[in-house]
């Protein structure tokens, strides 16, 4: 299911990304919808509130010393314990908002506050109490929340980061399969303008490239401790830069019109192998910090199999980043190579 | 309104991302237009004199 909603995302975004084609001007609807799907992605990363689910908070409570987080559950009754007590003691029942047969025991200590009423689907701040197996209530966050994405260990707060963090490092892998593709058609053909969409393929999928490092090092400076690591993720993509960034060495060091297209080309083909290999393949085999390593439980929240480490929720936003920036990337890709169009053909009507 | 923002300032972000895509998008809007008038432009000079492609 998980797979399909997000594979959806990204095959749409690539097919509305050749609509009408891939250097005419994109329609005013083409336009719009982009847009708006950008900004569907911001309120879904935004708008909800996170909350947990009784298993994950306890799996990191048992993991993380004076561990507190969002817990999300229904009140199903509050009974008042012992009254000697000061401050007064309240035992709440319960439940999993989604699964109601899920019950557990929560603590309040001292007046529960109004919110706590009987079918009311909270999100507080809770600690876990492992000698007496319990939850001890600190503070409400929500009431009744409509949307609501899953709490991840690793993660926190910052898995909202994965809907833009994510998309950048795809639409950069998306940007070089293109490059090569184009490169393989000019190989054959020897038209030209293969060579110039090849080039501002690879152009744009090194910015992406890039925008993917430096929101992975902002994130990593506040996970990990510092803004690099030469954790394997981090190795990898500056690998894959550095072998970019030659692209462009090349392109920029050769006159030659018809050798630069076809020197580039060759190139293009042969940096595209390592592309898989060093996006997909290492960082999943090696130990690491970054989510989806080897020695990460569950193979990382997307690949992981555990039930409710994505929420529907979260599926969707993922899908809809995925589709947005797919899309934005089209639309950026057309206007430099329309941009590159125009300012060749002048640059030689005025040579001519 | 003030009260809501400072109580949630996770929206404080959400309101400094969407100012930033909104700014992004007026400036490629313009650039699309920009770019057609220049294609219109070089169509209707240079019509009959052969394009590269």
């Amino acid at each position: 299911m998980k797979g399909l909603i997000i594979g959806s995302g990204v095959i749409l975004g690539l097919v509305l990304g050749f609509v009408p084609s891939i250097y005419r001007r994109k329609p005013n609807w083409w336009i719009i919808l982009t847009i708006v799907l950008l900004f569907t992605t911001v309120f879904l990363t935004f708008v909800p509130f996170i909350g947990s689910n009784f298993a994950t908070f306890k799996f990191a409570a048992r993991n993380i010393p004076n561990f507190t987080g969002p817990l999300y559950f229904q009140v199903k009754d509050v009974i008042l314990l012992d009254t000697n007590n000061n401050p007064k003691t309240f035992k709440v029942i319960i439940s999993n908002p989604r699964i109601s047969a899920v019950i557990d025991t929560m603590f309040v200590f001292g007046e529960p506050p109004n919110e706590f009423q009987a079918k009311q689907k909270l999100i507080a701040e809770v600690r876990y109490n492992f000698q007496l197996h319990h939850f001890e209530y600190i503070r409400t966050i929500a009431v009744n929340p409509l949307l609501v994405l899953p709490f991840v260990p690793q993660l926190g707060e910052q898995i909202r980061i994965m809907n833009f963090h994510v998309p950048c490092a795809w639409v950069a892998v998306i940007a070089y399969l293109i490059s090569l593709v184009f490169s393989i058609r000019f190989l054959k053909s020897r038209k030209f303008e293969f060579d110039d969409i090849s080039s501002a393929s690879a152009f744009l999928g090194t910015i992406f490239a890039i925008l993917a490092t430096l929101t992975g090092m902002l994130w990593a400076k506040f996970n990990w401790g510092s803004f690099w690591n030469w954790d394997p993720r981090q190795t990898s993509i500056f690998v894959l830069l550095l072998i970019y960034l030659a692209y462009f060495v090349l392109r920029q060091s050769i006159e030659n019109k018809e050798l630069k297209a076809r020197l580039s080309s060759v190139y293009s083909i042969v940096a595209f192998i390592t592309v898989p290999f060093l996006v997909f393949i290492m960082p999943r085999l090696l130990e690491g910090n970054h989510p989806g390593a080897a020695n990460s439980p569950n193979a990382g929240p997307i690949l992981s199999s555990q039930e409710g480490t994505l929420n529907l929720l979260q599926t969707f936003g993922f899908s809809f980043g995925f589709l947005s920036f797919t899309m934005l990337f089209f639309w950026l890709l057309g206007l430099k190579i329309r941009l590159d169009h125009v300012h060749k053909f002048l640059l030689r009507r005025k040579n001519v | 309104m003030f009260e809501f923002l400072s109580n949630n300032q996770l929206y404080i972000v959400l309101f400094v991302v969407l100012i930033i895509w909104i700014g992004l998008f007026i400036y490629l809007i313009n650039v699309e237009k920009k770019i057609e008038t220049i294609e219109k432009l070089v169509d209707s000079q240079f019509k009959n004199k052969g394009d590269e492609k």
